[in-house]
């Protein structure tokens, strides 16, 4: 390791850090928040975080199952190869986000309105 | 002596090739755009030992025939544009920071644009910015699997005997 690899992982640590204290300002803790499922660009389903509820979105690309529980939103089940977006943490902060790229779906907490 | 360029270059196609599909038993990273990034060792090793042409071959043949072998098409878009981007970066900062710079440097930057233009080519398909709050994530990610990576390739490097390839080498 040389000086410069240092300086390259302190910058790159550093807006990092810079990026996620502006991700966290702007998640504004609002009471009334909705869960907003979009599948290929266009709106699917909204639903409000404060119901318990279990909904699967089928769709050509593939389907999801989603749990809202206790005003968090986690995708349970899908018949994706990669299952990422079973594996990503339950979303409950305005801006958190769920996104499965094989079947083009996403899920992004947002201001109710 | 093209012959010994030309095994050489295959080699690394191969390995990058079998480090992809190592890859893909791998517990994914729960965040959409970020890899391990191991067939990114042959990547380095490719712009170590050869020029700008060859490690554009290696990255491009890799990509494409690992989307054939063990992925699919809408996995080829991101792997193209992240690993062809990340190619231009680690090479522009071999070109201008080798000095100061060791391959442990030149593989973060590899990692964090790669993982960078995942995310851009991510938001362009879905058509959405809201997964911009990936990127602080993304960063971090870069680093750590930007050191692993470097410093595989640096080892490999060290104690494979493999010298870096003059041009005239070839051209004998």
């Amino acid at each position: 390791m040389k000086k410069g690899d240092n300086l390259i992982i302190i910058i790159v640590a550093a807006v990092a850090l810079i990026a996620l204290g502006i991700t966290l300002i702007t998640a504004s803790d609002a009471n009334n928040k909705v869960a907003s499922i979009t599948v290929d660009q266009r709106p699917y389903m909204t639903l409000p975080l404060n119901r318990d509820t279990t909904v699967t979105v089928s769709t050509q690309y593939g389907s999801n199952t989603i749990e809202l529980k206790d005003g968090s939103v986690k995708v349970i089940s899908a018949d994706c190869p990669d299952k990422i977006c079973v594996h990503t943490k339950a979303a409950y902060k305005v801006g958190d986000i769920i996104v499965c790229l094989p079947h083009r779906l996403i899920i992004t907490i947002e201001k109710a309105d | 002596m093209r012959t010994k360029k030309l095994l050489y270059v295959s080699l690394l196609i191969a390995f990058s090739l079998i480090l992809s599909y190592i890859e893909t038993f791998i517990p994914a990273i729960p965040i959409p755009g970020a890899k391990l990034g191991l067939a990114s060792i042959a990547t380095l090793l490719a712009l170590y030992l050869f020029d700008f042409k060859t490690s554009f071959t290696v990255v491009a043949l890799r990509i494409i025939l690992s989307a054939f072998m063990f992925t699919n098409f809408t996995a080829l878009i991101y792997s193209l544009s992240g690993g062809i981007v990340s190619l231009i970066a680690m090479y522009l900062t071999i070109k201008l920071a080798k000095d100061k710079l060791s391959i442990i440097g030149v593989s973060i930057i590899g990692a964090v644009f790669h993982n960078l233009t995942q995310l851009a080519a991510a938001i362009f398909v879905l058509g959405t910015v809201s997964i911009v709050t990936l990127t602080p994530w993304l960063l971090f990610l870069g680093i750590i699997t930007g050191i692993f990576t470097g410093l595989t390739a640096k080892y490999i490097l060290k104690y494979s005997h493999i010298k870096k390839q003059s041009d005239n080498f070839y051209n004998k």
